[in-house]
């Protein structure tokens, strides 16, 4: 059994992948890989890839509703029987915070092949610079001492929270924390999800990792025995929905999705197996 | 009520290999598990209080998060909670001048933080920067007590020491040895005790350079701080660095943070190579100074 694991922080597309990806797999025989025989137990799947297929937003998935996809694919050249888990984004926050390894998921960390992490191209937490926030502060204390000591209670009141750290951060913690429990080198595929958003002048995916997610970017190449990476852009809707529903629902499915690579752009999503298994 | 028994074969939720251990400040017995394994350079940032050590770090963890260190690749950290606690610190209280950053909670054993780099270009082992950050109290209580700088036994661990001076403190050319007595005193205390390894790298950082008044020079601020230490460490065969001028914040991102790093990855003594337990269970990198007391 081959396993990939998706990794990714709540809406950062993991669902949206997964519904493009099965209906792609189920449905276009264009595709590089098929599915050879249905999974036994597909009903959550199903429903993902119906709402997928009205264009409508995919929903986050609730704890406790994970889908364990089971694929038995087939390509060209050989077939093979593929789990995809699809963990919700808040059981990575939880291990973030609590520090703890959920039993099920390290059992799948252990046993995968390779690790799909899911980064958005809108909902990004940056961090600040602090040249940024020491001048607002200094801004503050030159004004009126009454506004400044208000301002301060505010904001001095407010716990810390490591969710609410930089997206890049948490990335790369749940990487670090990967590599140790996997204690194997793995195949890292970054797929930047909503690419349609990204500004059309940024053209590589590579580089907008760099630019974007640079202490992300910077782990990964520094660590090459761990992570074995390529960066790709993903449009699995198309557009922003709900904008964008109607002019998606006049295209075919195939052609809502694309997935873009330094080299070339497909509509094939299922491609990107290629790069853990080809 | 009748206890619910767990099934035989029920999975150990409490099994200590799921907890991870590390993501906030390292204690130093925890810093081993970093050492032993690869190279490791020790770093301890010394001097009293607000004088920016723990802002220092902050602006350093700053720069890799923003991909502004064109020399090195940030390659990870057992510590990333730990930097954006002090982070969050900073962007709290930092309307307040006098609170700019959470003060370190005093202890005579360090709270460390952990950045992993490895050199751009080829590919190069990367090398543990594990930093100390301690209170400035216990530096004030070092100063004035030899007791008390004896009882900071992690110091003869330190492959590099930086002796900050707080440019805050100068109000004109005839005050610029407010802002340097404390790093100087601080430094001639464990130079005389004996306190660091003779290979120990010492650098000095004048921070806040910002702060300087327009009359005021800051080559000659950095002047004075660079005698003042080299006095003290020549007398006793230590050998020292030009000191180095930080703001507040990295403005420019060149200044000052990025040129320390730059030094200590540059320094000739080369960083401890990675260590495991040697065949009484023990390695040269033993334990942090956490029993010894000082350098014989």
């Amino acid at each position: 059994m081959s396993r990939l694991l998706l990794v990714g922080l709540p809406a950062s597309g993991k669902t949206t992948f997964l519904g493009a990806f099965f209906h792609l797999l189920d449905e276009e025989d264009k595709c590089a890989y098929q599915i050879s025989r249905l999974p036994s137990d597909m009903g959550q799947l199903n429903k993902i890839r119906e709402t997928w297929s009205r264009c409508e937003q995919v929903p986050r998935t609730p704890r406790g509703a994970e889908v364990d996809a089971f694929f038995q694919i087939k390509s060209v050249s050989h077939t093979f029987d593929l789990s995809v888990p699809d963990n919700t984004g808040e059981t990575f926050i939880q291990l973030l915070e609590d520090r703890k390894w959920d039993l099920k998921l390290a059992d799948q960390v252990k046993s995968a092949d390779g690790v799909i992490l899911f980064v958005h191209s809108v909902n990004i937490t940056r961090p600040d610079r602090l040249d940024s926030f020491t001048a607002t502060a200094r801004e503050l204390a030159g004004k009126a001492g009454e506004t400044v000591q208000t301002e301060r209670v505010a904001v001095t009141e407010t716990p810390f929270s490591y969710r609410g750290a930089p997206t890049q951060v948490l990335l790369t913690d749940l990487l670090q924390m990967i590599s140790e429990k996997a204690n194997k080198s793995l195949r890292l595929c970054v797929v930047v999800s909503a690419w349609d958003q990204v500004p059309r002048q940024c053209k590589s995916p590579k580089g907008y990792l760099k630019s974007q997610y640079p202490l992300l970017d910077q782990y990964i190449s520094a660590n090459l025995a761990s992570y074995q990476a390529v960066v790709l852009g993903l449009s699995a809707q198309g557009g922003s929905l709900p904008e964008d529903a109607e002019r998606l629902k006049k295209m075919a499915p195939l052609e809502r999705v694309t997935l873009v690579s330094e080299e070339s752009s497909t509509h094939d999503l299922t491609k990107l197996l290629e790069w853990f298994y080809e | 009520m009748a206890e619910i028994q767990q099934p035989a074969d029920a999975p150990k939720t409490d099994d200590p290999s799921l907890r991870i251990e590390w993501g906030e400040a390292l204690t130093l017995a925890q810093c081993y598990s970093i050492s032993s394994g690869e190279k490791t350079l020790f770093i301890v940032l010394a001097g009293a209080s607000n004088t920016g050590k723990t802002t220092f770090l902050i602006n350093l963890f700053d720069l890799f998060q923003h991909g502004l260190i064109d020399n090195y690749l940030f390659a990870g950290s057992r510590t990333l909670i730990g930097f954006e606690q002090r982070l969050h610190s900073l962007r709290i209280l930092d309307s307040d001048r006098e609170a700019a950053v959470a003060r370190t909670p005093s202890s005579t054993q360090p709270q460390v933080l952990h950045i992993r780099v490895v050199p751009t270009g080829q590919m190069h082992e990367p090398i543990n920067l594990l930093i100390a950050d301690i209170s400035g109290e216990q530096f004030k209580d070092a100063r004035d007590d030899e007791s008390a700088a004896r009882a900071l036994t992690f110091l003869s661990e330190a492959d590099s020491i930086v002796f900050f001076a707080n440019a805050e403190l100068v109000e004109s050319e005839m005050t610029i040895s407010n802002a340097i007595r404390d790093a100087r005193l601080i430094s001639r205390r464990f130079f005389e005790l004996r306190l660091l390894k003779p290979s120990c790298g010492i650098f000095s950082v004048l921070s806040k350079v910002d702060a300087l008044v327009g009359s005021v020079s800051r080559t000659e601020v950095l002047k004075k701080l660079t005698e003042a230490i080299e006095t003290q460490a020549t007398e006793n065969g230590y050998k020292t660095h030009p000191a180095i001028a930080v703001r507040s914040v990295p403005v420019e991102e060149t200044e000052g943070v990025k040129d320390l790093l730059t030094l200590w990855m540059k320094d000739k003594r080369q960083p401890r190579q990675a260590v495991g337990p040697s065949r009484s269970g023990e390695s040269s990198f033993r334990n942090f100074g956490l029993t010894s007391g000082g350098i014989s």
